[in-house]
């Protein structure tokens, strides 16, 4: 079989991803009730996934990719207030500044060591945190971004209290901006993101232009995250300074951690897996949420996701033979 | 622009408070350069000590530095346990992020369950003291920790570098294959190192208590400054940890003096980004 061949074979469509969808758009038509929570996992997944594009295919570690996922929230919040209440120029100017902060922060990010990497992303979000906070004339400060009235939907659907509008809106962006993330990682351009990851010198022999091609998905990266932000300013008609917290940055980084890094879905099942447990166990008792959390992480990263699978499944077999 | 005498206040209490920074980034440093395992949970331990030495204190009157002599061993035991489970299951550096972060976050919450989420402030004659020189005014207990910090620092520098043991490490963490070709036992010291890098966080707690107020949530405060205090300080080099803390408290509080006080954390990774756009051979 041919090489083109194998390649198209991976890129093609299977039952499981077109059943995936499909329930996640029958998600619309539930009672209302579960959509706020619904549109905060499609929020999570779009911003798993775009740390999934830097960490799974580019092998670019970050501990801060919080900073643009609030540079867009900030970016709709007051581009809504300043300029138009539509939520789409809103939604496109927010891509549009964080793609921007991604190019040029990507220079930085691209010197040095993985662990100098990492602090480099710490550092840019820290740093834009503390300025938000600094500047509350632009940003309301700890007190957050008020006063935004987001416009209806395509002219005409009201984003409502029960959440389905908001929903509607960040499952259709996460769709998009889904297949086109599958698109490109299905690429040459992806594939080439592959070698680099595995092996930068050998890419650079065969003539892969490692630092440009990281530095473009390190931005495409950036127009995700200020995505997932702008969804979040627009549905919720607020900005507060925790759009930037180190904690978010975690956050997003255990929910891809739990799904596994590399082949897309696991932004969206770790997002979906973290946001009903938490929702699930924080209702009991918060602390604990916490706690299992941690726990089950290090059994995840102790173990390992291959041996903890096969040790369930022995566990199965054993138990139902 | 503010008097000579708020310019040079402003200076000696940056450059103290810098010596936290500096003491909690030698531990950090030294399991980072050395073992290349990124230790998160190095706060929560320095946090969980504050804690054991506020809780001695204040419910027994214990004297601090007697339940420093009993923390920094349990800190030692606690970080060479954590190196068995580093070593049994072969962590590398991202899976030792994740381990180190879920740490830290357990004994979050086990100080939350115990201490509750309240700011607890540990009362002792010694925290308020402070010697007059010229218009400056001096406060004891960090001065006490920067002099602390330096012996440890210079001690520990020595070690590494004339020791047998201290060029073992170092030739291991170079090249942990040849170092073992040449009889180094690099894993025997591998516990050592994370073991003292674990008993230097509960110096840094001991001090904690005594200078600052204590609540669950200020384990994660610190993570950004002494991130960057340990690049900047070189990773490995415990002299240019605490150098690269004093550097940044200094600046910190300058900062705090000239601009605003909300200006002031921003500083400290303007400082990095800026020696990292600058690239020095060093880095």
């Amino acid at each position: 079989m041919s090489v083109t061949a194998s390649f198209s074979r991976r890129a093609r469509w299977r039952l499981p991803e077109i059943v995936f969808w499909l329930l996640a758009f029958a998600a619309l038509l539930l009672p209302p009730g579960k959509h706020l929570l619904l549109n905060e996992i499609a929020i999570l997944a779009l911003f798993a996934l775009s740390l999934d594009l830097i960490l799974g295919y580019a092998g670019i570690i970050s501990l801060g990719h919080a900073a643009f996922f609030g540079t867009g929230a900030y970016a709709a919040g007051l581009f809504c207030k300043l300029v138009t209440p539509d939520p789409h120029t809103g939604l496109a100017v927010a891509i549009v500044v964080a793609a921007a902060l991604g190019a040029a922060t990507s220079l930085l990010v691209l010197r040095g060591s993985d662990l100098t990497r990492l602090m480099v992303t710490l550092a840019v979000a820290l740093v834009l945190h503390e300025v938000a906070n600094a500047l509350p004339l632009w940003t309301g400060g700890a007190d957050g971004l008020q006063g935004m009235t987001v416009g209806p939907l395509l002219g005409h659907f009201d984003f409502d209290l029960y959440g389905r509008t908001a929903y509607a809106y960040s499952l259709v962006t996460l769709f998009v901006l889904f297949l086109l993330a599958r698109r490109i990682v299905h690429s040459p351009f992806g594939l080439s993101l592959m070698a680099i990851r595995r092996n930068p010198l050998r890419a650079s022999a065969l003539g892969v232009p490692n630092r440009s091609r990281l530095i473009a998905v390190y931005t495409l990266s950036a127009a995700y995250a200020g995505a997932a932000g702008a969804l979040l300013a627009q549905t919720t008609a607020y900005v507060s300074l925790e759009v930037l917290d180190f904690q978010r940055s975690a956050d997003v980084l255990l929910a891809l951690i739990i799904g596994g890094t590399g082949w897309l879905y696991g932004g969206l099942a770790g997002a979906i897996a973290f946001k009903v447990l938490q929702d699930v166990l924080s209702a009991s008792a918060p602390q604990f949420w916490m706690f299992w959390m941690g726990l089950f992480l290090v059994v995840l990263a102790l173990v390992g996701r291959e041996r903890l699978g096969q040790g369930v499944r022995g566990l199965l077999a054993k138990v139902m033979p | 622009m503010p008097s000579a005498t708020l310019l040079g206040q402003a200076l000696i209490s940056g450059v103290l408070a810098g010596g936290l920074y500096g003491l909690l980034a030698m531990g950090l440093s030294l399991s980072w350069g050395l073992l290349r395992l990124v230790n998160l949970s190095h706060f929560a331990l320095a946090f969980l000590s504050a804690y054991i030495v506020y809780e001695l204190g204040s419910t027994f009157h214990v004297e601090p530095w007697w339940s420093a002599a009993m923390v920094v061993p349990l800190m030692f035991a606690i970080g060479a346990g954590q190196h068995w489970l580093f070593d049994r299951f072969k962590v590398n550096e991202l899976a030792s992020l994740l381990i180190t972060f879920s740490f830290a976050v357990i004994v979050e919450v086990a100080i939350q369950l115990y201490w509750t989420a309240d700011f607890r402030r540990y009362e002792t004659e010694y925290a308020t003291r402070s010697i007059k020189a010229g218009p400056f005014y001096i406060p004891v207990m960090e001065l006490v920790l920067c002099i602390v910090a330096g012996l440890i620092a210079w001690g520990t520098w020595l070690w590494l570098r004339r020791t047998y043991v201290g060029k073992a490490l170092r030739a291991a963490a170079e090249d942990a294959e040849i170092a073992a070709a040449y009889g180094v036992d690099h894993k025997k010291l591998a516990y050592l190192l994370s073991g003292i890098g674990a008993a230097y966080a509960g110096v840094a707690g001991t001090f904690i208590a005594l200078i600052a107020t204590l609540a669950p949530a200020q384990i994660w405060a610190y993570l950004g400054v002494v991130f960057a205090v340990v690049i900047i300080g070189r990773l490995g080099n415990p002299l240019g940890a605490l150098i690269a803390g004093m550097l940044i408290g200094a600046s910190e509080s300058l900062a705090m003096a000239v601009l605003s006080p909300a200006w002031a954390p921003v500083v400290s990774f303007s400082v990095l980004i800026v020696i990292l756009l600058w690239d020095p051979d060093w880095l």
